[in-house]
Order: C-alpha cells, then sequence, then structure tokens
C-alpha cells in the first residue's frame, strides 16, 4: 500500500466529514423566557445547536411593541462574531395565547448578509392581532 | 495493517458521502423552509412572500389602516401593473397581501362593486341585488360597495451583469390611496435581490 493511496484516502474521508457536517445545518431558536423587564427590554433564550451559526448570528437584544392599535412587533439585533462577510437565513413564527400556531401568509425564511463584527436588526410584526407569541429561527446559509 | 486502514477510511468515506448527498427520489419540502429551488435570472415562489412580507410590514407599522375612517375600512385593490420581463399571474402577490391584510382586522375586501368593472364575486353581486331589491332599493347606490381606500399595485425588474455574474432585482411599490380625500396615505415598496450564475437550490 503506497503512502500517495493512503493520503488520497485520508483526504477523502475529511471532504466527507466537511461534506456531511456542512448537510447536517441545525437550526439555533430564540424565544422569549418572560415577562419584558422593568426597563423594557425582553428577556429571551437562545436554544444552540449549531456554534458556528451561532458565531455570525448572536441575539443580543429583543424588543417588543404594538403596531396598527393591536398587533404585535419584534426587533431582535443580532450581532456577528465574524471577521468576515457572512450569511444566514431567519424566519419568525407566531403563536396564540395558548401557544398554538397561527397562520401567516407571507411567512418565509429571508436571508440576510451581515458585515464583520456588524449588528443588525431583524425586525417582523405579527400576522393578526391574536398572535401574541413568537418563536425566531436561524439556519445557516454555508456562508 | 495498511490494507485495513484503507478499507476502512474507503467505506466510512462513501457511508458520509451518502449519509450527506442522501435520498435524492421526488419529495415534497418545506414552503417556508430552505430547501427551495432558486434562480438567479427568474422570480421565485419564495420571492413573492417576500415581497409582500415586506409591504405588509410597512402598512401596519405605519399604523394608516387603523387611521381609516371606518372600521374595519372597506378596500378595493387594483390590478398589478408587471413590468418585469417575466409573465405570471401577479395575483401569487396581491393574495397574499390581501390575506395578511384581512387578517389584521383592521379592512375588508369589497368583492360586490362594479367600479373595478365587474364584480369580482359575481354571485355574490346578484344575492346583494336581490337582498336590495326586497327592500326597494337601487344596489348600485349601495355605499357599501364604494371602497374607503383602494391600492395600486406595481411590479418593477432591473437587471445587471458583471463578468460570469448575474443580478436580478424585483422592486413593488404600493400606494394607499384615501377615496374622500383623493391622497394617498401610504406608499411603501419591496424589494428582492438575487445574485447567481446559474440555478442553484437554498438561500
Amino acid at each position: 500500500m503506497t503512502r500517495p493511496t493512503l493520503t488520497l484516502a485520508s483526504a477523502l474521508l475529511v471532504a466527507s466529514i466537511v461534506s456531511f457536517l456542512t448537510s447536517c445545518n441545525t437550526a439555533n431558536t430564540i424565544r422569549v423566557n418572560g415577562p419584558a423587564n422593568a426597563d423594557g427590554t425582553i428577556p429571551y433564550r437562545q436554544i444552540i445547536n449549531n456554534s458556528w451559526l451561532h458565531s455570525k448570528a448572536n441575539v443580543i437584544a429583543v424588543r417588543e411593541a404594538t403596531v396598527n392599535g393591536d398587533m404585535m412587533r419584534v426587533a431582535v439585533d443580532v450581532y456577528s462574531d465574524q471577521n468576515s462577510t457572512k450569511r444566514f437565513s431567519y424566519r419568525f413564527d407566531w403563536l396564540d395565547a395558548a401557544s398554538m400556531p397561527v397562520a401567516s401568509a407571507t411567512n418565509s425564511l429571508t436571508s440576510v448578509t451581515i458585515n464583520p463584527k456588524e449588528t443588525i436588526t431583524l425586525t417582523a410584526v405579527a400576522p393578526s392581532p391574536v398572535a401574541t407569541q413568537w418563536r425566531l429561527t436561524f439556519l445557516d446559509s454555508n456562508g | 495493517m495498511r490494507t485495513l486502514a484503507l478499507v476502512l477510511t474507503t467505506t466510512t468515506s462513501l457511508a458520509l458521502l451518502c449519509l450527506s448527498v442522501g435520498c435524492q427520489s421526488d419529495h415534497y419540502i418545506q414552503p417556508n423552509g430552505n430547501e427551495l429551488v432558486v434562480n438567479a435570472d427568474r422570480m421565485n415562489f419564495q420571492d413573492w412572500s417576500l415581497l409582500a412580507d415586506q409591504v405588509v410590514q410597512s402598512m401596519m407599522t405605519s399604523g394608516v389602516l387603523m387611521r381609516l375612517p371606518s372600521q374595519p375600512a372597506g378596500i378595493m385593490l387594483n390590478p398589478v401593473i408587471n413590468t418585469t420581463t417575466q409573465q405570471f399571474d401577479t395575483d401569487a402577490i396581491m393574495k397574499k397581501i390581501r390575506i395578511a391584510l384581512l387578517n389584521s382586522g383592521r379592512c375588508e375586501v369589497i368583492m360586490t362593486s362594479e367600479l373595478g368593472g365587474v364584480p369580482e364575486d359575481k354571485i355574490a353581486r346578484g344575492a346583494q341585488d336581490f337582498k336590495a331589491a326586497q327592500n326597494g332599493l337601487d344596489n348600485r347606490l349601495n355605499p357599501q360597495n364604494v371602497p374607503d381606500a383602494t391600492l395600486t399595485a406595481k411590479l418593477i425588474e432591473d437587471r445587471a451583469r458583471s463578468g460570469s455574474t448575474r443580478q436580478v432585482a424585483y422592486v413593488l411599490q404600493m400606494s394607499l390611496t384615501n377615496t374622500t380625500s383623493g391622497r394617498a396615505i401610504w406608499e411603501g415598496e419591496a424589494q428582492v435581490v438575487k445574485q447567481g450564475q446559474k440555478s442553484s437550490v437554498g438561500f
């Protein structure tokens, strides 16, 4: 068995592992974790299954407001700790007071670009007044 | 020993590759997931949602629907002016906007008015005519069929190319007009920009 053959096999193994890990695009999820603080900020919980994704889409603040009289609006500040421009996708899902899903005709996965060390704000408006809770899902965009 | 190492390495590699590629047979995918086909040179299914979502968010955030004279306000939508190079049913976008507006509870779409030509729901209009006649009224003068506000929309496209990279931008422009004052009370614009060299999958 020659050394070049083993080297080639090792390279194939590394490429396969990278391919396998890349295909496992696990999501990170953010949701509110209790009532608003006295200063108006919203406590939240990040469920991090993908630390690479977390490093380029790390939630640092959450705010909630009401628009159009009775519809919830959410703003989420996201920070990238990376040293190069990255991409990720996100989607807001809405729930009613009983934590049942509220359908939205315009709900879609949105792809965004974030610059190194930049903070961007993701916003969403509830699809109806009955939507009183939300969940934010991040997915990697391989960038 | 080396032969065994080579066999193990190759087998593991192939197994991982098979797992990562997965089954390639026809299958359903999540409409709001990240497996949708993306074309850099044409409008895709997910672009309709992205455009509709942006203008609806803008309209809701402005609070303009809350300020319309009657609640819920009666609205009518003009046909979308599509100046893109792509021919498609623009209801794909407008229906999403209508659903979002109705779900807000702040407005209702008038289906029986003849102001736009023919009623959108002819059967409902016939039933309304019948009920009005039973009450000795002329349904053509029914104020319920006169919208408080109307929506106009235009979809435009911009294309650019640099080397082998192609870029296409789709812009949806919308205006909401108060039919009493005749003035635009809200205007919004949504954009989707895509770059690529050939068809690819995912965001």
